[in-house]
């Protein structure tokens, strides 16, 4: 009994009566029956005005009719199926068979399955949330000093040697005309070509102190994770310094910033069933966000500690990153964005790099448009471990026409729906779609634009938890560093009107 | 109807995932596709939790988690056939323990048969046995559970035991009606019969794709695979048990494995065969009505059984319990059963982190995305455990179980003696709902207590009026309304004689509102819940043709219906019963009389209440009109999502038909240091989204305000009269209109001046009452008050007459 | 039904205009839903019915004036038809709503055209919506056809979409450019370039002068 699929219409024929006198009746059956053979019973009765005294004799018939009208159809299909079988067909159906027993039964599945990660990523849940956590944050934070030292050490080399040349090319223009315009331009070649190769010895000797540390702490965790289940002793790897963990975890060192401004809403969506979500407003610059303020001492950052632990849990965060059509890490923002990346080595996916590629290889050479999302995982940044690229047309979003249906906020309905389907429980987003304060950006722009993003927002947040009302997220819509403290104010208002807050607690008045 | 006790049943749960649509597909109808899961779930409560058989394990409850997975519990007995066959192997070489078994599969079958319902998934595995070696059959809905496979991806039924028209129709063979007939079912029969015969587990070294060649192969035959299977498949010895096998059965097991479907009996046909003779074979008995609707007598099934050995007396009378009480409990005692699979390792979820896409393009495809495996089906049984609960009960005692009722006796206070935990359990009383509804021992004792009481309806009526004042348990709480709403009688013969098939002119309309109405819910918006809507609305407007089908009448029967998903019947009575009793004539064609009536007087409670409210409410034009009807109509079932009106019509059903307007009055309150800052534009906006409500607050404000609102001040000329009433109202319930002494009754004045009027008219008596020189009278409030009410009014009584008069 | 003052600040250069405007339309077609698009930037699938009428509001900003919409959105079944003229009556505009995928619903829209200019104020502005274009796969109602009856009966029209929110800000943005917003002699209290109009319904036929 479901309203789905066709139906279809026999006549059912009923006689009763004495020979001479026999009377036939008929009906119009649906097939699969919506109704219960009595209420079929009954209602044939009532309309064919029948006397009571037929009843039973009428039911029985009837589900006679009904049972060889079923009969009738399963056997002309098994018939159907059955005779049509040839070699080739049969063939088809084994490999039919055999491949959904195997891709979706587990008793016929590989028994292997169970994959490397999905181990390691166990491993590192079950001992992140152990008594050792303090000793892995210590671990992760010496390497991540080590990784700090080379950087600066390479950046000491490479302004070192980028001033030499300067010099040199000043010297250079001073000396006049002593060089023709070919041969300055092969000196700056060579200045080049020396910068270039300094960057890359550099760049092989970071990657392969990542690669070292990356293999020695996941060697390391899966070893402790052995002795931990064989009952060895760990005393000598827990932090002596636990007593003092006071002085560790008291002070959040996620970049300060006397810019930043923050405001939080509680709201309740919904015409009938109401879903609780929270909503903040936030002044910041968006790359601040997922920065560690002063990397070499994460260790000690309660953000870190949570941000660990909450990797594969069923409540992570992420954020949107608006970036232009072409998928590299050459300027701007998705430059800043990469060097944060490798501020210190990813241990869980791979790196920055290494993820572009993997999604270059999906694209398949096709090129990206405004509207197309990627998404590369991370382990080591602050407050985020999932960053969307969103795609779009960075000029058009800084002019004012921007519709509801432009693909940026198709592409954020695409993000919140992927947010719904994966357990990511906090969004960060830029609320003007631009990342930065241009001059364009009037008081009446910004409204605009945040009142379009903000309805648009509870819009989606509105329909996509039609199913699955009862988990509640955390949406945080950014602005620039650049907005005022009075349009900030302005902003808030605009958003508590929007999404109606709710009732603050009435005190009763008994 | 009632659920078959624990006994020594275990608890099993399975689990499985549906088809995830990950995009914006969108039906046949434009709105987007019902998630495979809610489907599920619906057809689950529709049709398998109401199946009991002596021979099916009976099916408790289906749960949705994330990821379109679902965990379906039942009943579960760890012995099972093919335990037997490899451990015992003789064991059916015994032609009366053979014959059993087969009545006792076939049985099981031609009962699911008569619900439409195609097994396809039998095998050894799932045949168990329970303490008395009788045969219980397990995992036999999964094929109509889950739309006939569309559901899923994963194949349903064990290779081995297809027929070969199932192996030939191919996996991807799905489609929204069953093609297979119960023939399907009686090929495996025969297999089995056959293996539990010889004792040994055919075809073990089979691969998969060598199985399928050998079941394909009989096709080429005509006749019986058995004869085949005879020669090619057993060893000498076997092949002179089976010249042994009476002639009943040897026939039995070539007739169930005839190869041609048309050739082979169905399963009736197959229950005519000789060898079942001296069996019963009423299989229509399973379902006639035992519950306090039944048509036949009560007594009938009815059994008092007493501890005869020193077992653990909390656990005996555990065992008297019902399954779908025990799971319950087992449910609030903190048990889930999603979370065991996760912790018994058999469902391991990848973090969400690793199963995300790598891209997602402007369209809503999404790519590189990572198989999470633990979504393969995996048939693994998991038994849940009772011991939390058992604990968590251990210090009942005998009288828990059984307590006393004599209230007849006591014409007032406690209605129930209740045993030396009273005072305890009278704590409990004046928790907040929450946390008594979270109280395992709290809400077990009410359990109890209820089911007595609703045992014994109509005759315990107002017992279980009072009991409901302190509040109704969830798990019963559609028995509960429907013995207030005092449906009676037979109501399964009621509403079948209604027709609902029939196409009358409201079907468009009903159509449209259907999958508009409640559809965050998960029942009422799977295809099986919109068809029991159609179904109850469509029988209603049949069935009143005074009345007509108004847009509300939907959200109105919508909690019913979802209360009642296992009843239609049941559903339909409470609608048919509660619309006179709260809506009376408010569907007329032409109502507007009778809301107009409705909503002055309305007017007038706010003004008496609230006036300061009323004032401002009335300077800035905000008239009930423009809010109100949508509360009314549909007795706030349009506004308030299910699970507040549960709660709310908990206390509605208690209260006449002017406690309505006291709730809302209530809300007004509620809402009203808002509404008192707000202009008409803010205040419309802010009701065209009701905000959240502290619903508990709501319903004991409406108490208060019923308490204090004179009699008179509500009544309304078009309230309903009642005639038959046999049953005693108590004071709280009954309809004032019909006072005699009613002065204002029999002077009624007109809609139009009514409505002129800021403030009610009550009668001295009421006046009298307001100044407390007449003692109120006892149990005049829907739920019980502890303590008296020292809020006096202040009043004030001004002589506004002509000094003519 | 109401009557109720609205006091508007008196804004130097922008002239503020009220007007009722009232939705129509067969059961089921959409209009709860393109107003909640309009005016909350919203849409959800399962748009619960309307029973009598609901009410919002949403100003458009039209060069130098400001255009502000009470909206009164019905209830579609046919017999809440006897509570229309409630919320016709003194309306300066209508949009009677059809769904393209459904025949039954342009007759009925035609129906409503016909009442709003018998019964309505003689200077209503109605525009026509063909409403689910989104759906244009199933379409039952050519857009040609509606068209041509607009434009005999001189309505504005557009097809339109709650879902996809295409057309629907633009009938909203049509319906005000064509309303008049000349200010001779307003009902209101007469402040200068104010239009302020308080419609009552009771007494009928207002219409922002």
């Amino acid at each position: 009994m479901e309203g789905l699929g066709e139906r279809l219409e026999k006549t059912f024929q009923f006689s009763y009566g004495a020979k001479e006198k026999k009377q036939t009746i008929s009906g119009k059956i649906n097939l699969p029956l919506q109704e219960t053979i009595t209420e079929c019973c009954h209602r044939l009765m009532s309309q064919q005005n029948f006397p009571c005294f037929l009843e039973d004799e009428l039911k029985k018939d009837l589900i006679i009719f009904v049972e060889k009208s079923k009969e009738k159809i399963s056997d002309e299909y098994s018939e159907s199926v059955t005779n049509t079988l040839d070699d080739s067909t049969e063939q088809r159906l084994i490999s039919e068979w055999c491949q959904s027993f195997s891709e979706e039964t587990k008793e016929h599945s590989k028994p292997e399955e169970i994959s490397n990660e999905l181990v390691f990523s166990e491993i590192y849940n079950q001992l992140i949330h152990s008594q050792l956590q303090t000793t892995i944050l210590k671990l992760e934070n010496s390497y991540a000093r080590a990784v700090d030292d080379l950087i600066s050490r390479r950046n000491v080399e490479l302004n070192d040697m980028r001033n030499r040349q300067s010099a040199a090319m000043d010297k250079l223009a001073t000396m006049g005309s002593r060089y023709t315009d070919e041969e300055i331009n092969r000196i700056t070649h060579q200045q080049f070509e020396k910068i270039q190769m300094l960057e890359s010895k550099w760049e092989s000797e970071l990657t392969a102190l990542y690669d070292k540390q990356r293999r020695e702490y996941r060697e390391w965790l899966l070893e402790v994770h052995q002795d931990l289940k064989t009952g060895n002793d760990l005393s000598h790897l827990l932090d002596e310094n636990m007593l003092s963990s006071q002085s560790i975890y008291g002070q959040d060192n996620s970049i300060a910033n006397e810019n930043r401004l923050e405001e939080s809403f509680t709201i309740h969506l919904g015409a009938q069933l109401k879903t609780t979500h929270n909503l903040r407003l936030v002044r910041s610059n968006i790359l601040d966000l997922c920065k560690y303020s002063n990397h070499g001492h994460f260790a000690a950052s309660p953000i870190r500690l949570q941000n660990s632990m909450s990797l594969y849990s069923n409540a992570i965060s992420a954020m949107v990153l608006i970036v232009d059509d072409r998928l590299n890490s050459y300027f701007g923002i998705k430059q800043d964005f990469k060097m944060i990346c490798q501020d210190s080595t990813e241990f869980h996916w791979n790196d920055f790099d290494k993820q572009l590629e993997d999604i270059k290889t999906i694209l398949n050479g096709k090129k990206l448009q405004p509207g197309d999302c990627y998404v590369t995982r991370h382990s080591n940044l602050s407050n985020v471990q999932v960053v969307f690229h969103l795609v779009t047309d960075m000029d058009t979003l800084k002019t004012g026409d921007v519709s509801s249906r432009h693909p940026v906020l198709l592409g954020y309905r695409n993000i919140i729906r992927t947010c719904f389907q994966h357990d990511i429980t906090s969004l960060t987003l830029p609320l003007l779609l631009v990342q930065d304060v241009t001059e364009q950006m009037t008081i009446s722009w910004c409204m605009k634009r945040s009142e379009l993003v903000f309805k648009c927002i509870k819009g989606f947040l509105m329909e996509l938890s039609t199913w699955s009302a009862k988990q509640s997220r955390t949406v945080t819509f950014l602005v620039p560093n650049g907005i005022s403290q009075n349009m900030f104010s302005d902003i808030s208002n605009l958003l508590e009107s929007i999404f109606r807050m709710s009732n603050p607690v009435v005190v009763s008045k008994a | 109807m009632k659920c078959p006790k624990l006994g020594k049943a275990l608890l099993g749960a399975q689990t499985f995932c549906g088809i995830n649509y990950s995009n914006d597909e969108c039906g046949a109808n434009g709105l987007p596709l019902t998630p495979t899961s809610i489907k599920i779930l619906g057809r689950f409560k529709h049709q398998l939790l109401k199946l009991r058989h002596p021979n099916l394990c009976k099916y408790i409850s289906l749960h949705r988690s994330k990821h379109e997975r679902v965990v379906v519990v039942a009943e579960y007995y760890e012995k099972n056939l093919l335990e037997i066959i490899n451990n015992q192997s003789e064991y059916f070489r015994d032609f009366e323990l053979l014959s059993c078994l087969a009545n006792e599969i076939v049985g099981s079958l031609v009962y699911l048969d008569k619900h439409d319902i195609v097994n396809r998934n039998l095998s050894p595995s799932v045949i168990l046995f329970d303490e008395n070696n009788r045969v219980k059959l397990f995992e036999y809905g999964l094929f109509y559970v889950t739309g006939w496979g569309q559901d899923v991806k994963f194949p349903i039924g064990q290779l081995k035991y297809m027929s070969p028209e199932v192996i030939a129709a191919g996996p991807k063979a799905k489609f929204g009606i069953c093609n297979f007939s119960s023939k399907v079912d009686v090929w495996s029969v025969g297999l089995i019969l056959l293996e539990a015969y010889i004792g040994t587990i055919l075809w073990k070294e089979l691969t998969t794709a060598k199985t399928i060649k050998k079941i394909l192969s009989y096709l080429k035959f005509d006749g019986s695979a058995f004869d085949i299977i005879i020669k090619e498949d057993l060893n000498e010895n076997q092949q002179k048990q089976i010249k042994l096998l009476p002639s009943e059965i040897y026939t039995l097991i070539r007739q169930c494995l005839l190869i041609s479907a048309a050739d082979r009996p169905k399963i009736q046909a197959l229950y005519n065969f000789r060898l079942f003779k001296n069996f019963s074979k009423d299989v229509e008995k399973f379902d006639v009505r035992d519950d306090m609707f039944a048509s036949t007598s009560r007594m009938k099934n009815f059994d008092f059984k007493c501890n005869a050995g020193n077992e653990c007396m909390s656990d005996f009378l555990l065992e008297e319990r019902t399954l779908d009480e025990i799971y319950y409990l087992w449910c609030i005692a903190g048990g889930d059963a999603i979370n065991s699979f996760k912790k018994a390792f058999l469902v391991r979820p990848e973090p969400p982190v690793t199963t995300l896409p790598k891209f997602i393009s402007l369209e809503g495809e999404s790519a590189g995305q990572m198989r999470d495996k633990s979504n393969l089906y995996d048939g693994s049984v998991l038994i849940l455990s009772q011991d939390q609960l058992r604990k968590r009960l251990s210090n009942l005692t005998e009288e828990d179980f059984f307590p006393l009722l004599n209230s007849e006796l006591e014409k007032t206070g406690v209605s129930t003696n209740r045993s030396r935990n009273s005072n305890e359990f009278n704590q409990s009383e004046s928790l907040p709902r929450i946390i008594r509804e979270a109280d395992v021992e709290y809400q077990f004792r009410r359990i109890i207590l209820f089911d007595r009481l609703l045992l014994a309806y109509p005759s315990k009526q107002r017992d279980l009026q009072k009991e409901a004042r302190i509040d109704i348990p969830p798990f019963l709480r559609a028995k509960i309304w429907s013995a207030l709403l005092n449906v009676k009688g037979d109501i399964q013969g009621h509403f079948d004689s209604i027709d609902k098939e029939t196409t009358i002119a409201i079907d468009r309309q009903i159509e449209v509102d259907i999958p508009r109405c409640h559809q965050y819910h998960e029942l009422l918006s799977s295809p099986s819940g919109h068809q029991k809507l159609r179904r109850v609305l469509k029988a209603w407007v049949v069935n009143h043709p005074e009345y007509v089908y108004w847009q509300g009448l939907d959200s109105l029967a919508a909690p019913f219906v979802a209360l009642n998903f296992d009843d239609e019947a049941l559903a339909f009575c409470c609608l048919e019963n509660f619309i006179p009793k709260y809506l009376h004539n408010f569907f007329l064609k032409d109502n507007s009389e009778v809301i107009q009536e409705y909503l002055a007087v309305f007017s007038h409670l706010i003004s008496f209440h609230f006036p300061e409210l009323s004032n401002h409410l009335n300077e800035i034009g905000f008239v009930p009109d423009l809010y109100a009807i949508p509360w009314f109509l549909t007795m706030f079932a349009h506004v308030l999502p299910l699970t507040s009106l549960w709660h709310i019509w908990d206390t509605l059903l208690l209260g006449n038909s002017s406690f309505p307007l006291c709730l809302g009055v209530a809300i007004l309150e509620q809402l009203s240091p808002r509404l008192l800052q707000c202009e008409f534009n803010e205040c419309i906006l802010l009701f065209s989204d009701l905000p959240e409500l502290d619903i508990e607050r709501v319903v004991n404000n409406a108490i208060k305000i019923f308490r204090s609102t004179p009699k008179t001040a509500t009544y309304r000329r078009h309230a309903h009269v009642k005639t038959d009433e046999k049953m005693k109202d108590t004071y709280y319930s009954e309809e004032y209109s019909l006072k005699k002494e009613c002065l204002i009754a029999n002077d009624p004045i007109s809609l139009s001046e009514l409505k002129r009027e800021k403030l009610p008219r009550i009668c001295s008596q009421d006046l009298l009452e307001l100044l407390e020189f007449r003692k109120s009278s006892p149990s005049s409030s829907p739920t019980k008050v502890n303590g008296s009410d020292t809020s006096k009014p202040k009043m004030l009584i001004m002589d506004i007459r002509n000094p003519e008069e | 039904m109401a009557n109720r003052t609205a006091s508007r600040p008196a804004n130097g250069q922008n002239k503020i205009c009220q007007f009722k405007l009232v939705l129509l339309g067969e059961s089921a077609v959409g209009k709860s839903s393109l107003v909640l698009r309009f005016v909350k930037g919203q849409f959800h699938e399962f748009q619960e019915s309307t029973i009598g009428a609901a009410f919002l509001t949403q100003t458009v900003c039209l060069d130098d004036t400001t255009v502000k919409f009470e909206i009164w959105d019905t209830a579609g079944q046919e017999r809440y038809h006897s509570l229309a003229p409630m919320y016709y009556r003194g309306a300066q505009a209508a949009i009677v709503v059809y769904d393209i995928t459904n025949q039954d619903t342009f007759s009925r829209a035609k129906t409503w055209v016909k009442e709003l200019q018998r019964q309505a104020s003689p200077n209503i502005v109605i525009a026509l919506a063909g409403n689910k274009c989104d759906l244009s796969n199933k379409r039952m109602v050519e857009c040609e056809e509606a068209q041509a009856y607009a434009e005999e009966n001189s309505l504005l029209f557009m097809e339109t979409s709650a879902k996809t929110a295409m057309n629907v800000n633009d009938i909203f943005l049509a319906i005000a450019k064509k309303l008049p917003k000349n200010d001779g002699g307003s009902g209101g209290n007469g402040s200068s370039g104010v239009s302020l109009e308080r419609t009552d319904p009771s007494s009928g036929g207002g219409c922002c002068k």
